[in-house]
């Protein structure tokens, strides 16, 4: 529309070419964005990512290894994030935030020797028990379905300690403990840490 | 010349302990923890702290004094004995493992656990 004689206002087409191109372009950055930050976060859920810190790769990955979540019949793995990173959106970037303060401790070498991380080993051993507790559990049950474990193909033994646990209230983590990685010497089983299950 | 014999007698003597440690340990902890974990024993044992079963480190002050205790733990890992768990009487699993050498590994540090 051509301007008119009487009005010194831009003609309206003109924001329509500026602010269109504009938007498209946001879109595609925002798009990119979105899709960069979903890479970087599924990176930092590998295995690879993991170790990268020798505190993780030479203490608990190592002792991990040969383990039934490492190596069994089928072949099925759970990685590190499998069990300590949940699943869903909210809980997993709550999660990877406190992450960047573990980042902390990496830089200050609060772990950095054997030694170092068996003193520390009994306090981060507690932290994940209190947040397996609190959460029933929730990593073991993202793979583990009680309600899918056949009574063919599980052991007796297996579905009597099972039931035991369920009709005494218990949740996966007071039972199988000191199982993936090293036990840690102290004194309190994670039933004894005073944390209510949440289910 | 008398510097360096003085070296290599201080290091001698640095090593015996050393040495003498190794072998009156009589295992290696990371093939027992390996051993240990794939027989499935931290199911039902944890090392201080108790599960279904009794843990390791009760079970090495039962038997570290006994002087027939290394028999006996080699007997209840290799014999399917009948235990009692909550009230039941189930089989004990044997261990499996690459022979006698592997067993008494574990028995070892199994007894060095109330030592510590």
């Amino acid at each position: 529309m051509p301007p008119s004689a009487f009005s010194d206002q831009k003609p309206h087409g003109s924001r329509w070419r500026f602010g269109l191109p504009a938007l498209f372009v946001a879109m595609i950055v925002g798009a990119l964005l979105t899709w960069g930050g979903s890479e970087v976060v599924a990176w930092t859920n590998t295995e690879a990512f993991c170790i990268t810190c020798h505190e993780m790769r030479d203490n608990v990955y190592a002792e991990y290894q040969d383990t039934i979540h490492d190596q069994n019949r089928t072949g099925v793995r759970a990685i590190c994030s499998d069990c300590h990173v949940p699943r869903a959106t909210v809980p997993k970037m709550i999660r990877k935030v406190k992450a960047t303060f573990e980042l902390y401790g990496h830089f200050t070498g609060k772990i950095d020797t054997p030694e170092k991380f068996e003193a520390h080993r009994y306090d981060m051993a507690k932290k994940v028990w209190t947040e397996m507790r609190a959460n029933d559990s929730r990593s073991c049950r993202s793979c583990h379905d009680e309600s899918a474990v056949s009574p063919y193909l599980a052991s007796e033994r297996a579905q009597e300690r099972h039931k035991e646990g369920v009709d005494q209230g218990l949740t996966c983590i007071d039972c199988h403990f000191g199982i993936a990685h090293t036990e840690p010497e102290g004194e309190l089983t994670p039933q004894e840490l005073g944390v209510t299950i949440q289910k | 010349m008398k510097k360096v014999a003085t070296l290599l007698l201080l290091f001698a003597c640095a090593t015996v302990p050393l040495q003498a440690l190794s072998a009156a340990e009589g295992f290696n902890k990371f093939k027992v923890k390996r051993i240990v974990s794939k027989n499935k024993c931290f199911k039902c044992h944890a090392i201080e702290r108790e599960k279904v079963g009794p843990a390791y480190v009760n079970v090495s002050k039962k038997f570290n004094e006994d002087p027939e205790g290394r028999q006996k733990i080699y007997i209840h890992l290799t014999t399917s004995p009948k235990i009692e768990v909550e009230g039941r009487e189930e089989t004990h699993v044997n261990l499996k493992s690459g022979g006698d050498g592997d067993i008494n590994e574990v028995i070892s540090w199994l007894l060095s656990l109330a030592q510590k």
